[in-house]
C-alpha cells in the first residue's frame, strides 16, 4: 500500500509504511491512500497506528485532559474530526468567507496549498485549528426547563447558555466549556426539582393550612 | 449511535408524557407537580400553566391553552425550530450558529422575562 503524506503543509509521496515509520511524522499530519475520498488525519488511520512518532504524540496528549484549548495545542488535535461548525473538510475553499460571517470572528488561514497530487489537498488544519468547536448550548432544554417545569430557575439555565456563546465568540473556549457543562447541570437541576420538590412543598403547605 | 437512542429516549419519553396529559387533568387531578414559586410566592412563573395548557392542547382547545400558558404556545415552534438546528448542526452550521447566537438567546432571555412580569401584572 502506498501512502501520501501532508505534514505542516509539506507533502510526500508515494511512500511505504515503512518508510513514513523512519519519518518521524506528527501525529498531526494528513494522509491518503487509493480507497480514500479525502485526505484523513493519519491517527484517524487504524492502519498506521504505529507510525506516529512518540514524540509528537506526547505533545498532543496534555490538551485533551486539561482541556485548554490553547490555540496552538488543543485545536491541532481536535482540528476537522469535531468541527462540523467551523469548515468540515470536505467542503471547498469558496465557502470560507461566509462560514466566517456566521460565526463571527475573523479566521485568517495562510493560503497553504501544496501541489496537487491525488485529491487536492485542502489543507483542512490550517482553518480548523484556530476555533474548537462550540460547545453545547443546550438552549432546548433550557427553554423546555423554563416553559415546561414547574420552577422559574430554567432562567439561569438559559442565561448560562448565552454565557456559551459569548464566552466562545470571546475566544474564551474553556469558560464556553464551563457554562456548557453550567447550563446543563441547571436544566437537570430544574427538572428534576420541578417534578420531585413539587409534591413535597404542596405536603408542607396542606400542613401547614391544616 | 448514541444520538440515535437518545432522540428514541426523547420520543419515548413524550409519548408518555403525553398519554399522561392527555387521559388526566391536572387542574383537576392532584397527581401533578405544582409549581413551587407560586406555592411560595403567590406569584406565576414563566411555566405556570403548562400542565393544563398542554392537556388542553392534546384535546384540541387552542385558545384555553393559551389561556392557561401563552408561552408554551409560543415556546413550541421555538423549540421544534432549536431541535432542528440542533439535529442538523452539522449540514447547516450556520443556522444553528445564528440561533445560538448571544443576540438570539439575549432576546429569548428578555422574552422569558418580559413574560413573566407582565402576567403577574395584568
Amino acid at each position: 500500500m502506498q501512502y501520501w503524506i501532508n505534514q505542516n503543509g509539506v507533502q510526500a509521496g508515494p511512500v511505504t509504511r515503512e518508510e513514513l515509520e523512519k519519518m518521524a511524522v506528527s501525529a498531526d499530519a494528513y494522509v491518503w491512500r487509493s480507497g480514500l475520498d479525502d485526505w484523513v488525519k493519519i491517527t484517524s488511520l487504524p492502519e498506521l497506528a504505529g507510525v506516529v512518532s512518540s514524540q509528537a504524540e506526547a505533545v498532543e496528549q496534555p490538551a485533551p485532559v486539561e482541556g485548554t484549548p490553547i490555540e496552538e495545542v488543543a485545536p491541532v488535535e481536535e482540528g476537522p474530526v469535531e468541527q462540523p461548525d467551523t469548515e468540515p473538510a470536505a467542503e471547498t475553499q469558496s465557502e470560507v468567507p461566509e462560514q466566517e460571517v456566521a460565526v463571527g470572528e475573523p479566521v485568517e488561514q495562510p493560503a497553504q496549498e501544496p501541489a496537487p497530487v491525488q485529491p487536492q489537498y485542502i489543507a483542512p488544519q490550517q482553518q480548523a485549528p484556530k476555533r474548537p468547536a462550540c460547545p453545547p448550548t443546550n438552549l432546548v432544554w433550557a427553554i423546555i426547563a423554563t416553559v415546561m417545569c414547574c420552577l422559574p430557575l430554567g432562567i439561569v439555565a438559559i442565561i448560562y447558555s448565552n454565557k456559551v456563546t459569548a464566552r466562545y465568540y470571546a475566544g474564551d473556549y474553556e469558560g464556553a466549556e464551563r457554562a456548557s457543562e453550567t447550563s446543563a447541570w441547571w436544566c437537570i437541576g430544574t427538572i428534576v426539582a420541578g417534578l420531585a420538590l413539587s409534591p413535597l412543598v404542596s405536603l408542607i403547605q396542606m400542613l401547614i393550612t391544616m | 449511535m448514541r444520538r440515535i437512542i437518545v432522540i428514541i429516549v426523547i420520543v419515548v419519553a413524550a409519548l408518555m408524557a403525553a398519554t399522561i396529559y392527555f387521559n388526566f387533568d391536572p387542574a383537576s387531578s392532584g397527581l401533578f407537580p405544582r409549581c413551587i414559586f407560586y406555592s411560595l410566592t403567590g406569584y406565576k412563573c414563566p411555566g405556570c400553566g403548562t400542565q393544563r395548557a398542554i392537556h388542553a392542547l392534546l384535546h384540541g382547545e387552542v385558545l384555553t391553552a393559551w389561556h392557561y400558558n401563552a408561552a408554551l404556545l409560543v415556546a413550541i415552534p421555538v423549540i421544534a425550530l432549536y431541535g432542528y438546528a440542533e439535529l442538523r448542526r452539522e449540514s447547516s452550521p450556520r443556522m444553528y450558529a445564528r440561533l445560538n447566537s448571544p443576540v438570539a438567546i439575549i432576546t429569548i432571555i428578555v422574552a422569558v422575562m418580559l413574560w413573566w412580569i407582565l402576567r403577574n401584572l395584568l
